[in-house]
């Protein structure tokens, strides 16, 4: 079913909008979730409070590309999920690998005096990334916002985990010179 | 404070429309057929995956005048990233012989092909340590190649047996020269794998390495542009102190790689 055919589905409060997400957009959620909890258990009940959030969000919002949409509160759920349930540093899925990546990007302690408003942190991060070649793009969304292990990048790519994780490495130096440049740590 | 916690969720901030390419290259979404970008970017991307096997071998005596040396030999290298070890086997390095301590230097490019040659633009107009061309198509391949990469190296990484590890490339023939203080290699190297079952031959890449002996510094201009533009760029760069000094403790290992990065 196209997306627009379930949108109107949620908006006409079909119960129907469910079940047609779930058979379409249920093993992307839960992959995503799984990612992040690296449990089944607590990925089923990420994509479970997707549908409940998508439906209380639809109407009034009428998403064009119900993927990202649906995938970005997954993620969300999913990283809240964990975040209640331990800190992220110790929890299981990517999250602690992709953390201590990420900690590199930050070049020690910063001014405690700057705050960084998460929305002008996020718009930094779209154009960083917005700036990068396709290929580039892809892998640092690949690792750190679908969390996927080196190893999946890897074999997806064709190439080996040493080149996947230099590459990220390099990537990762880039982002921290650019946040740097934009006065953000 | 920025923490790495803040920069895993500011990635929501990432536009849906890139967060789709990933998903379909993933093949996480429900359209996982990969559109023809995919395609050509994988080939870029196989492009450094596999790890040099070099025929050629350098005058030792040639390079050596120059203080920087290269060697082809069988060798396994252990590169540690942040913690993790990642085993290469390589059959060309180049190593420096410089000072143990050498002065941070970032550059400025004063040529390039066309005004909107670099990315991100404001990058190349102020001092960098890093600037990368965008990418080139290549019609007759059907694919995207990274014009040209600069970046900043330092002797003081490759003291104690240190080397420069040549990735995914088969030198031709090594040009050894002095631009006023600085020794200059130049090369084309032919990548050593195919791009695509057909075992289709990939175009060459072209490299200048610039070294500075009396100060440790080592730059690299590469890319997939011609040698004359990878020249061109090189002589055009403005290079100055930043004021640090780069140690080799400040290296998590002594080995650095030399490629032409994904596109």
């Amino acid at each position: 079913m196209e997306d627009s055919a379930i949108v109107n589905l949620y908006w006409q409060r079909s119960d129907q909008a469910i079940s047609e997400t779930d058979r379409k957009y249920g093993r992307y959620c839960h992959r995503i979730a799984y990612n992040i909890c690296a449990s089944n258990e607590d990925a089923e009940e990420c994509v479970n409070d997707t549908w409940l959030r998508a439906w209380n969000a639809m109407p009034t919002q009428r998403p064009s590309a119900l993927s990202g949409f649906l995938g970005a509160i997954t993620r969300n759920l999913a990283l809240d999920r964990c975040r209640a349930k331990h800190s992220l540093k110790r929890g299981g899925g990517e999250i602690p690998l992709a953390l201590d990546e990420l900690g590199g990007c930050v070049p020690g302690p910063s001014d405690p005096e700057r705050e960084i408003e998460a929305k002008e942190l996020a718009q930094a991060i779209d154009h960083f990334v917005d700036s990068l070649p396709e290929a580039d793009q892809i892998l640092f969304i690949s690792r750190y916002w679908f969390l996927a292990p080196v190893a999946e990048i890897a074999a997806k790519r064709g190439c080996t985990q040493g080149k996947v994780k230099v590459t990220l490495f390099r990537l990762r130096e880039k982002l921290k010179l650019y946040l740097q440049e934009e006065n953000l740590c | 404070m920025l923490n790495a916690d803040m920069l895993l969720d500011a990635m929501q901030g990432v536009r849906p429309e890139n967060v789709h390419k990933a998903e379909v290259f993933l093949g996480y979404g429900e359209a996982s057929q990969s559109p023809p970008y995919v395609r050509r970017r994988l080939w870029s991307t196989i492009l450094v995956a596999a790890i040099l096997i070099s025929l050629f071998t350098v005058s030792a005596y040639a390079l050596g005048l120059f203080q920087i040396s290269g060697r082809s030999s069988k060798e396994s290298f252990s590169v540690h990233f942040e913690e993790q070890s990642i085993q290469w086997d390589s059959e060309y390095v180049f190593t420096f012989a410089g000072p143990e301590e050498c002065p941070e230097v970032h550059f400025k490019t004063t040529w390039a092909p066309n005004d909107d040659y670099w990315y991100p633009a404001s990058w190349a107009a102020d001092w960098t340590q890093l600037l990368e061309g965008r990418e080139l198509y290549n019609e007759q391949f059907d694919i995207y190649m990274p014009s040209c990469v600069v970046d900043v190296l330092y002797a003081s990484q490759f003291v104690d047996g240190g080397a420069m590890l040549l990735l995914g490339f088969q030198p031709e023939d090594i040009h050894q020269e002095t631009w006023g203080e600085l020794q200059v290699l130049t090369f084309s190297a032919q990548a050593t794998h195919a791009i695509d079952a057909e075992q289709t031959e990939f175009p060459t890449g072209n490299f200048v390495i610039l070294f500075h002996p009396e100060q440790g510094w080592i730059i690299g201009v590469r890319g997939y542009d011609s040698m004359e533009n990878m020249e061109r760029i090189a002589r055009g760069l403005i290079v100055e102190p930043t004021g640090n000094t780069v140690r080799q403790s400040d290296f998590e290992n002594p080995y650095a790689f030399c490629d032409i990065y994904i596109g």
